[in-house]
Formats: C-alpha cells, structure tokens, sequence
C-alpha cells in the first residue's frame, strides 16, 4: 500500500496517475460497497457504483478539490450516487418487486452447510471481542438496541457506542475474510 | 426495508458533529432501520480515513482489474484549454496597467472570491499554499488569504481559531499573518497562532517571529520555545519561556507530554485537547505532579491511567471532568 499524504494524492488523481487511483481504490472501495450494498440490496449494482464513483472522479480530475480529504469526496459521491439511483430505481418498483419473485432457489444444502460453517466462525470470533465491545455489539445486534440505549443501559457515551461497534465490526470481517 | 433514502444525514452529521439537531436527526435516522447503524459506522470509519474492511462479497482485485480496464477506455471529461497567445503591450499603457495594479490590490481584501477561505468545524485541516508553506488548521478555526498569494505579498488571515504555520522561507516576500488586534510577521519558520475570545497568542518553534498590536510601534521579537500572550483590547504583551516537552502544539502532533507538570497544568492540556472543562475540587490536589506521555490515547484512557498513577478520584460525565 502507498502511503501519500492528501496533498500527493490530490495531485496524483488530478494527474490522473493510475497506481495513485489503484492505492485510493483499494483502500475506499471495499467499505464504499459496504454502504451500497446495504441501500441497493444488490450486489452487481453495488460493484456498478463503485466503479460509477471512480470513473466520474477520473472524468472530473482536474476539480478535485486540494484542500479536503480525499475520503471525503468519495463519502459525499457514494450517498449521492446510491440516491440518485434509488430514485431511479423507485420508479422501476414494480418491476423490481416481480423480479424479486423470480429469482429461482439455489441449492439449498450446500447454503445451509455453508451457513452454518460460517455462523461457527462468527461465534468464535465473537468470543475474542474484548468484554465490553463484545457486549455492547451484542446489546445492538441480539437484543437490538439503539446506541442511543446501550449508551444509557452503560453509562458510556454514544460515541463510546460507536467506537466499540467499529472495533467489533472490523474485527469480525477480518476473521470472517481471512477464513473464506 | 428502509423507505427513507435520506442518507445524507449521515454527511450533514459527519461535517458538523457538534451540532445537537443533527445529532439527534442522526439518532432518529439510526433508529428507523436495523442496517442504518451499519451504514453509519462505515461512513464514520470512511470519513475518518481509517475504513473498515470489505464484507466478504466485495473481490477488490478483480474490481480494481474491472475499473483499470474502463480507465483506460475513458478520455478526460474537459480537455486542456488551450494556451493564449502572449501579445506585447504598448509602452504607453504601462503607466495605466500599473496604476490598475495599485488599486487591484487594495481590492483583493475587499472583493468576496478574490480570496480562499478554510474553515474547519470539529475536524482538523491542512492546506499547502502556493509557495509551498504549510498550514494546519486546528478545529473551529477560520483563515482566509488571497488567491493571488504569492506573488507580491504573503499574507494570510486567522479570523478565529488556532494554526500553526510552517513557512517556506523568501526574504524578499515577507510572510505575515493578521490576527484580531495583533500582526505577526516572519521571514522563514515554523509558529503557532491562536485567536481566542481573550486574546492572541503566537507561539515560535524554530526561526524569528515579530508580533505586535496592529498599529503600534511597540512589537517584541520571538525565538524558539518563547510564546507571547496579546490580550485583546490591551497593550502590554506578556512572554513566556515554554520547557521543551510543552503541549502547546499537541493539537497537531497527537501526543501530550507531562513531565513532572503540576495538576493545574495537566488540567489545562486536557481541557484544549480534548475540548473538555476540568475542575479540580480539591486545592490539595493541584500540587500533584504527572509524568506521563499520552499518543493519540482516547480521553478515558488517560484519565484511567491518571487515576492509576496518582491516587486520585476523576468522573467524567459529557464534557465535565472532576477531579477530587
């Protein structure tokens, strides 16, 4: 992985040098799908927007602007980008709901065998949390509780809140990659 | 299933954190849909610059092989204008160009677009100005200086805040910074400026750095280590000698060091970096001295460890840390 400064990575997308867009690309482009993924439920349209927001910025170079992160513009261009197609894709609606329908089941004991192989390594990886990042992850995903809660049930600040579920998800996908 | 689209919530909040209505339009946003949090948390690592990594779908090599590919296919959107062609001026207009210029650049300060404003809200900054001097912007802080900085002057406006300038020295263009109430001028160096409600205070780390109210004839020199307080709607101006481990610029190095430092001093460092208040209830205390050095370590931990290393009961509850 390169390590640039914002200042050489401006200038290097401007320039539009590809190892600086191959540097930006691996380290945006997974959690940019993470967050398209779950607003489009779709994971070729997920890969679509990714590639959509790095091809504009390749386009759009020379504007980039020097003085904000990079990061930034890629946050801003994923919203706006999966709303703009969500709003495209609300007018598509019904066809979508009938294509849903349509999809035809796979096999399923190979999934089941699958799934259940993976929801053993999510428990063991669970169980390496530290304590209270474990309970408050848990607090959120089993019990379902705002962070808004968990943060008063605790008495720990909601940004305690989102410090431990970033620790417990990053950890998790870790395991979860690295044994795939 | 999600309904609301509006995600950019999400934006609004991560631009100003601070802001208690958008806080609580995030909360509300978060708790509509069980994979909210989830898209929040990615933004927050993102926008942070530290992202989390991939779900096990995303094949980011074949992805980055896909988009290579279309790169390569893909011309830029606006081709280069082309150069203009350089006509030679007529003796006699030389005069009136020059007498254009003389009044263009009182204008720049005057006319809105004639100049770059940076502001900063909770985040930190850093821009690289034109002839390659630094600056790093502390939160809440506002500079402005001229698009056509540069060229015939160095000049740049701190309206609030804190910075710290790293100057590419060039005697023959002096560098200077205007403050409320106060100038600071440099020839190459490194220093820190903070406009606060009280005052101004400029703090030198290596070179010479000339400050002074604004219209005085009285201005004090600053070497390295030395920090000069301007009061606001004063005149005197109080220098202070600072140790080598002082905190002053730990805003923007991450790390806060105490050696042998009073209580009182402690308390003080805290309270600017981490943007808290700190009350010290029992005076007894105030003598204690800490020997610690803190990286970039959450609030929390160093108050466990303070509580640790010195005997001492600390709560914290929001903003408010006791220390009794």
């Amino acid at each position: 992985m390169l390590q640039l400064s914002n200042e050489e990575i401006v200038k290097g997308i401007r320039d539009r040098n590809k190892d600086v867009f191959e540097a930006v690309f691996k380290q945006f482009a997974p959690s940019m799908y993470n967050i398209a993924f779950r607003y489009l439920k779709d994971e070729d349209d997920a890969n679509d927007m990714v590639q959509d927001v790095f091809l504009n910025l390749w386009k759009g170079a020379e504007k980039l602007d020097e003085r904000a992160p990079v990061n930034h513009y890629l946050a801003r261009a994923t919203v706006n980008t999966c709303l703009n197609r969500i709003k495209k894709e609300q007018r598509k609606e019904v066809y979508a709901r009938e294509q849903l329908k349509t999809t035809s089941p796979a096999d399923n004991s190979h999934i089941m065998l699958e799934h259940k192989e993976l929801e053993a390594q999510y428990h063991s990886a669970l169980e390496k949390l530290p304590e209270q990042c474990r309970r408050v992850f848990e607090m959120s995903r089993i019990k379902g509780l705002s962070p808004a809660e968990i943060a008063e049930q605790l008495n720990i600040s909601i940004n305690t809140v989102y410090a431990h579920l970033t620790t417990a998800l990053k950890k998790l996908r870790v395991v979860l990659i690295n044994k795939e | 299933m999600n309904s609301k689209t509006d995600i950019d919530v999400v934006i609004r909040y991560l631009e100003d954190p601070g802001n208690e209505q958008l806080k609580q339009q995030l909360n509300d946003w978060i708790q509509e849909d069980a994979g909210n949090l989830d898209i929040f948390l990615d933004m927050k690592a993102m926008w942070q610059g530290d992202p989390l990594p991939a779900a096990s779908a995303f094949d980011t090599q074949e992805q980055w092989q896909h988009l290579s590919a279309a790169l390569d296919n893909t011309p830029a959107a606006q081709p280069k204008p082309a150069r203009g062609r350089v006509v030679k001026m007529n003796p006699r207009y030389w005069a009136a160009a020059a007498a254009v210029a003389v009044i263009a650049i009182t204008i720049v300060w005057l006319v809105p677009g004639r100049y770059n404003t940076v502001t900063t809200a909770q985040n930190q900054d850093s821009l690289s100005l034109p002839d390659g001097s630094m600056i790093y912007l502390n939160a809440n802080t506002t500079i402005r200086y001229a698009k056509a900085f540069g060229k015939n002057e160095r000049h740049v406006k701190i309206e609030k805040g804190e910075a710290f300038f790293d100057v590419v020295k060039n005697d023959a263009v002096p560098f200077t910074v205007d403050a409320p109430d106060v100038d600071v001028q440099v020839l190459g160096t490194s220093f820190n400026v903070k406009a606060a409600a009280a005052g101004v205070k400029v703090f030198v780390q290596s070179g010479k750095v000339s400050a002074a109210y604004k219209g005085k004839e009285k201005k004090v020199i600053l070497t390295p280590g030395l920090e000069a307080s301007l009061k606001h709607n004063g005149d005197n101006i109080d220098t202070h000698l600072h140790k080598k481990n002082n905190n002053i610029l730990a805003w923007k190095t991450r790390c806060l060091t105490f050696d042998d430092s009073p209580l009182t001093e402690v308390a003080e460092a805290l309270e600017d970096f981490y943007n808290i208040q700190v009350d010290i209830s029992n005076p007894q205390l105030a003598d204690k001295k800490l020997l610690a050095t803190f990286r970039n370590m959450p609030l929390d931990e160093v108050l466990d460890v303070m509580r640790k290393a010195l005997q001492i009961n600390i709560t914290h509850k929001n903003n408010l840390v006791e220390i009794h």
